[in-house]
């Protein structure tokens, strides 16, 4: 490994491979394969960095050992396999892609059974009347034990199984699943229920870092900082709009004001306003155009642009905003904290 | 650290030579007494199946339990004694004469998040007594318990007693299922602690019967009830035939599902009931004080039960007796609200307290747990009550009052000035050790003056040199390092080397 090279995992394959990917390319973040086949590529925007394709569980695994320096994956695995590894860090908890959660879930037949309450009834029949546990079909069996314990169900045994946990109660391995669900299709398929209070864990692809590399290799922790940045600012910009419109008015002032009488519409400081120099549109009583831009909250699009109209305004403009840089990257201020520096 | 240094364990700390010194001290202190009160040694492994306590404990120290899977089959570090015991007394001490006095001491494990600084591994020293033993064995248990603190100099103690086994009678008075009853018992801290309450217990039982209306709803039944048993299988008929449930994976049977609904529902109409349980509950967990004065807000909640005054009998019983073991009534305060956590215990439960400031620290606990030996799997009932310390806990406590221990301490150091000086130095040390602790100074390359130094910062209080010199003149000499003096006694004969060795 070349000291001054950083490796940063990403998953080879899953629900958050080709998505990851995505991601990065809206961070001005282009991956780049030589070869498909190949587990490895590079991004030109940061040519000291390696990547390294690898399965999500892997990527915890080598982040927490230091043989690879960050990794995306999903904070599923991250919980599951870290809970125990100190040396994994969450630098990003949630960057809003890959959402499932991590439920338990019956068969839709035991309507008897909506709560976690149920399932310890359910656990102690089985030890009553059948003789044995209650079988948990699962592939994240430390999440899955420390739930059931936490909510009273002591008498379980855990089927750890790859692939297809869903199948496990109809073909007779599991009595219940603990498995993820993004959509909720797939259970309902095979006909299981998710328990209202059974959510174990809400996930999302997450960047993490090993601390120990962190701490002791500036490299790593310049690639956390700008990664960080890019990826602060991209969420960011997902937020806001900028709107550009022709405004006439007696002043920039008067405009302004205008403007910043809506509070949807006042912008992260306020609005900036530039005099329009056009040639043919003759001087009139009504004042002058202005050309007015302004950062708005995605939510408030519309309530922005209904009232620039009402106040004249006209080709109105609006453009996603890509990147929103703030004084400080929240994230890289809270690994600053933890890192002491 | 570099890539190949593990480190420590978070929450596993190591004991420096002055802390193992201190632990160790204080550990033989308590044994002793221990062993005076006629209780003999035995161990069992650190590594137990986890469904040993699983069984009985409860929840809280279930969600700590530092288990793990080997080939498929889930292990745990012990996170107590009490049934590590149950099981060794299940599985070769059934058809011993009774009562079995046994001491336990070791590590235990909990399995704190690792986001909490909190330690994994504990310290516990405690007893078991097996066998019927009655009011007697109560008051031994917590005068054995107090004495240990007393031997160790803890001074500024309070013995807490509450009763688990007269809450869980006066509970049996009110009609409710097992599993309610279990839980509803479970809640008896949770109603005197500031932050849940009675509002926080009635919120949790509340979740026993939640979503009731609808499931029956997807019966397509108008919500049936079943009065007598008689009804109940005529309703579940009507129910199993009216049901379209579908498939409901190979666990359970559309008849198993029926029929837990016909439980639950009976479970609802026991609603009344249970908030009438609460009431008593919330009365007696409030009951907190000296012996005669909680003795008397109790009678004051007693029916009038031969069974249940029998119980309060004994333990009014084994309470006056401590103060035959010198504990007065001062030092002891009743709490009808302890439970400790722990669903095994079936009597008498006590803690001991010291006070920190504001808030109580525990020092050791236990109580009677006649049931757990027979759950265990032994032939028969077989009464039992036990309690442990708290080694870490007790120690931060002496540590608080200025407690200090000398480590072992090496009386001489043996110096061979040359190779050629080895082995009479090892000859010489190996005499010695017989009656003193003797360190043999072993660096490659000799130099008096380090070996001097060395034997300086570490305190030893004498050097024994060994060199050409001497062997010459078939002698040693001997440096009393903190007089700086130094005297000569001959190799043929170290009597007189051992005297001042061992008396000084």
């Amino acid at each position: 490994m070349n000291e001054s090279h950083v490796t940063l995992a990403l998953p080879s394959k899953g629900a958050i491979a080709e998505p990851t990917l995505d991601f990065l390319r809206s961070c001005d973040l282009r991956v780049v394969q030589t070869n498909p086949r190949q587990y490895t590529a590079t991004i030109p925007a940061l040519p000291h960095v390696d990547v390294l394709f690898q399965r999500v569980g892997d990527i915890v695994y080598k982040v927490a050992d230091g043989t690879v320096d960050l990794g995306i994956t999903g904070l599923d695995v991250v919980h599951e396999i870290a809970g125990g590894l100190d040396d994994v860090f969450i630098l990003h908890e949630n960057l809003r892609y890959g959402a499932c959660q991590l439920v338990v879930a019956v068969p839709e037949a035991w309507i008897d059974v909506d709560t976690m309450a149920d399932v310890v009834d359910v656990s102690l029949d089985f030890r009553e009347h059948k003789h044995r546990n209650l079988r948990v079909a699962t592939k994240f069996t430390n999440l899955a034990r420390q739930f059931l314990h936490r909510h009273g169900v002591h008498h379980f045994t855990l089927v750890e199984a790859e692939g297809a946990i869903e199948a496990a109660p109809m073909l007779g391995y599991g009595d219940i699943i603990v498995d993820l669900s993004a959509t909720g299709t797939t259970l309902r398929e095979n006909h299981l229920k998710p328990i209202s209070d059974g959510v174990v864990l809400e996930s999302n692809a997450c960047l993490i870092g090993n601390l120990r590399r962190l701490q002791q290799c500036a490299p790593v922790l310049n690639t956390a900082r700008v990664l960080l940045e890019v990826i602060d600012a991209a969420l960011n910009g997902r937020n806001y709009y900028q709107i550009t419109a022709n405004i006439r008015g007696a002043s920039a002032e008067a405009v302004a004001h205008a403007v910043a009488a809506n509070t949807t519409t006042r912008g992260l400081q306020g609005p900036t306003v530039a005099p329009i120099f056009a040639a043919n549109t003759p001087e009139s009583d009504d004042g002058q155009w202005y050309s007015i831009t302004i950062i708005v909250k995605s939510v408030h699009l519309i309530d922005a642009v209904s009232h620039l109209r009402s106040i004249g305004g006209t080709q109105t403009t609006v453009t996603p905003v890509r990147f929103v840089f703030m004084a400080q990257s929240p994230s890289f201020t809270r690994l600053t904290e933890v890192l002491k520096i | 650290m570099s890539p190949t240094m593990p480190g420590r364990p978070p929450g596993f700390h190591d004991r420096s030579v002055q802390e193992t010194a201190e632990a160790a001290a204080v550990a033989a202190d308590l044994q002793r007494v221990m062993t005076r009160f006629g209780y003999q040694p035995v161990e069992t492994p650190v590594v137990e199946y986890a469904d040993l306590f699983l069984t009985k404990s409860g929840d809280e120290a279930i969600n700590r339990l530092f288990n793990f899977e080997m080939y498929g089959r889930q292990l745990c570090l012990r996170s107590e004694f009490t049934a590590s015991a149950a099981r060794l007394y299940v599985e070769r001490h059934q058809h011993e004469l009774k009562p079995i006095r046994w001491q336990f001491a070791g590590p235990i494990f909990r399995y704190e998040s690792p986001q909490r600084s909190h330690s994994r591994q504990f310290t516990m020293l405690g007893t078991e007594l097996i066998g019927p033993s009655g009011v007697g064995g109560d008051a031994e248990t917590m005068a054995l318990a107090v004495s240990g603190l007393m031997a160790v100099g803890l001074q500024n103690w309070t013995l807490v007693i509450g009763h688990v086994g007269l809450v869980g009678q006066l509970l049996d008075r009110f009609d409710l299922d097992r599993r309610t009853r279990r839980l509803v018992l479970g809640h008896i801290e949770n109603l005197r602690r500031p932050d849940r309450g009675r509002k926080y217990v009635e919120d949790q039982l509340e979740r026993l019967y939640a979503g009731l209306p609808q499931q029956l709803e997807r019966l397509n039944s108008p919500g049936p009830t079943a009065q007598t048993d008689g009804d109940m299988g005529r309703v579940l008929e009507i129910l199993l035939e009216s049901a379209n449930l579908g498939t409901t994976g190979t666990g359970r049977t559309n008849e198993d599902v029926a029929r837990r609904l016909l439980n639950k529902q009976r479970r609802a109409d026991q609603h009344q009931e249970v908030l009438r349980a609460l009431d008593l509950l919330e009365a007696l967990a409030a009951i907190e004080g000296p012996p005669s004065e909680a003795f008397r807000a109790l009678d004051a909640l007693l029916p009038d039960d031969q069974a249940i005054r029998l119980t309060v009998h004994s333990f009014r019983a084994a309470v006056d007796l401590l103060a035959a073991y010198g504990i007065g009534p001062e030092r002891i305060s009743l709490e009808m609200g302890l439970a400790r956590g722990l669903n095994y215990y079936t009597g008498i439960v006590f803690e001991v307290h010291t006070q920190v400031g504001d808030s109580a620290s525990q020092l050791c606990g236990g109580g009677r747990y006649d049931d757990l030996i027979r759950v265990l799997g032994a032939s028969q009932d077989v009464p039992a009550i036990g309690f442990a310390y708290g080694l870490e806990r007790i120690l931060q406590e002496l540590r608080r009052g200025g407690f200090k221990v000398v480590p072992p301490r090496v009386q001489a150091l043996v110096v061979p000035i040359d190779d050629a000086d080895n082995a009479e130095a090892a000859r010489v040390s190996t005499l010695l050790r017989e009656h003193v602790a003797i360190e043999l100074y072993t660096p490659p390359t000799r130099n008096l003056s380090q070996a001097l130094a060395q034997a300086d910062q570490r305190g030893t209080p004498y050097v024994i040199l060994i060199g050409a010199a001497e062997r010459e003149a078939q002698q040693l000499t001997l440096r009393n390092m903190r007089a700086g003096t130094q005297l000569t006694y001959p190799l043929s004969d170290l009597t007189g080397l051992i005297e001042k060795l061992v008396h000084e």
